[in-house]
């Protein structure tokens, strides 16, 4: 497939600080690729490098085939970005911020209101058109964002969290529309929903510390746990510690916690979870859980370590 | 794209059309009655002129490069707020130097639309109006300092982040531009050491010009000339620094 984004070798660093350390990788035209990573990873950097709010410090980075650097204008033009933060103008009204936007990016002055129309009939959000944003609510006005950001139809869409602070309705009704704008448009998203991630994205990159860590399918990035699945112990009354070093002092539990009454750890094999269980009746036990490794599973494993 | 900015500034500026005009008249009578009367009772007459006639160019000249410069100001701090608006901008295609030209010739719109209201007010008051060829004369003479003052605006916007600095600068410029360079009070009359430094000073030159066309109908453009290339002068840094301040 053809390549929609390339990162090469991107360095920045902030005050001194490494935000992204020789970060390389490629998204393909059509896919939808989610960005996953903790606070301060450097996800929103990305982005906003990828649209030219910020330049590199090294590194070269092409948006269908272009340099970002050398040919900014071009490159934003085939963009559309939603930032985490709300970057309206508060002295002119909604509709007007997202026309002068399209204008902005070239569209023709007679498609705007019908496609500025079309999208707020959508997500519900036509009286709000005229309003000011201090008049309106933060989830209305990342509603606002959101629109600003397709308004123009652009080939790749930059979404930084995008359904942050949005009621269950308007947050499906965004996933629907990206969902049609599926193989269409290179869709590049952030978020701390680990589930909305691994619900909407083809790819994840896992990024840590500036750098991914982990960037494939969602079954590619499971199978790299080869088969380690999550325990849960539910004790009547809290553990005595004597118990969980003991169960803990067990090689093959893995990332062994507890949390109150709560036990869980990580296993490849049924048996070891036996022994576990073994160790553990000497206590009354409530319940017991087990799944495979989930998206959440794989973050924290990799971002706090342990799963190794 | 410029066009896109401009129509963006005057978005913003619709609802404060009428504060707008307020503070145009007012501030040139304020200027006429606090400023020109006092100078009168003592000045009054420079060159064989009434002084609230002499006087009058140079309100012209204060006024509209003020609202120059206030247009400006407000223009490039609206972009570079804390709601990160720029960022908006900046990640289109439009580049940082249209979104600079944009704010820069909006406020010039607006700096002419003071001279014409602050030449109107002063006419009115002195029962005077000079002729068209005077007008035009003027009129040319006295655009630099509007080109001037917007540029100087845009540059100390992108240069000082901190408001109370951004304060401290303008009131330093107007009051150099209001006593210093011959607006309000004949430069001519100061100490001769003083006044052979200031008459250097490409804007000094400008109002001295603005004075000897409305009372001799003719003067020099060298002032204005000069004024001209500060200004562009003044564009070509924050062409410049804009990029630290637009993309990070």
């Amino acid at each position: 497939m053809e390549a929609s984004i390339t990162l090469k070798s991107i360095a920045k660093k902030f005050a001194g600080k490494t935000v992204l350390a020789d970060l390389s990788f490629g998204v393909e035209k059509g896919t939808r690729f989610v960005i996953v990573g903790k606070n301060g990873a450097g996800k929103s950097t990305l982005l906003k490098l990828l649209v030219g709010l910020i330049e590199t410090d090294a590194g070269s980075a092409y948006i269908h085939g272009v340099n970002i650097k050398t040919r900014g204008e071009e490159t934003r033009a085939l963009t559309g970005y939603m930032p985490q933060i709300i970057n309206l103008d508060y002295e002119i009204n909604i509709y007007n911020n997202i026309a002068l936007y399209a204008q902005l990016q070239g569209m023709d002055l007679k498609k705007i209101k019908p496609r500025i129309h079309s999208l707020a009939e959508d997500l519900d959000f036509i009286q709000y058109l005229n309003k000011f944003p201090e008049e309106l609510s933060y989830g209305h006005l990342r509603i606002a964002c959101f629109i600003r950001a397709i308004v123009h139809n652009p080939a790749v869409i930059l979404l930084d969290e995008p359904t942050t602070g949005l009621d269950l309705k308007r947050r499906l009704k965004i996933w629907e529309i990206l969902e049609n704008l599926k193989d269409k448009k290179t869709i590049i998203f952030t978020t701390q929903n680990l589930q909305e991630g691994e619900r909407y994205a083809d790819r994840i990159a896992i990024l840590y510390k500036g750098n991914i860590k982990m960037d494939g399918t969602i079954d590619k990035l499971i199978e790299t746990t080869h088969g380690l699945n999550r325990y849960k112990i539910t004790f009547k009354d809290d553990p005595s510690p004597k118990l969980i070093e003991k169960i803990k002092e067990n090689p093959k539990v893995v990332r062994p916690s507890l949390r109150g009454k709560d036990f869980e750890f990580y296993s490849r094999e049924k048996r070891h979870f036996f022994n576990v269980l073994r160790i553990a009746l000497n206590q009354e036990i409530e319940e017991f859980d087990s799944s495979g490794c989930t998206l959440s599973d794989l973050f924290l494993g990799l971002t706090e370590g342990g799963l190794e | 794209m410029i066009g896109i900015i401009i129509k963006r500034e005057w978005l913003r500026f619709k609802p404060s059309i009428l504060p707008v005009i307020l503070f145009s008249i007012l501030f040139t009578l304020t200027i006429y009655i606090v400023i020109g009367f006092p100078f009168y009772s003592v000045l009054n007459k420079i060159n064989d002129l009434k002084f609230m006639y002499w006087v009058s160019p140079g309100i012209w000249i204060f006024m509209s490069s003020l609202m120059a410069y206030l247009i400006s100001l407000d223009g490039i701090n609206s972009l570079l707020n804390e709601k990160h608006q720029i960022d908006a901008f900046s990640n289109s295609p439009i580049s940082n130097k249209q979104i600079i030209l944009g704010l820069f010739y909006w406020s010039i719109i607006l700096g002419l639309f003071q001279w014409i209201i602050s030449f109107l007010l002063t006419s009115l008051l002195n029962n005077d109006f000079i002729t068209t060829g005077q007008f035009i004369k003027i009129l040319i003479q006295t655009f630099p300092a509007i080109i001037f003052f917007s540029g100087l605006a845009i540059l100390s916007g992108l240069l000082a982040e901190n408001k109370f600095t951004q304060i401290t600068f303008s009131g330093i410029y107007f009051i150099v531009l209001a006593f210093g360079t011959g607006c309000f009070i004949p430069v001519e009359r100061f100490p001769e050491e003083i006044f052979s430094i200031i008459k250097l000073i490409p804007i000094t030159n400008l109002v001295l010009g603005a004075h000897s066309l409305a009372i001799q109908n003719s003067g020099s453009f060298t002032g204005g000339f000069f004024t001209l290339v500060s200004a562009i002068f003044f564009l070509l840094i924050s062409f410049g620094v804009s990029n630290k301040r637009f993309r990070k």
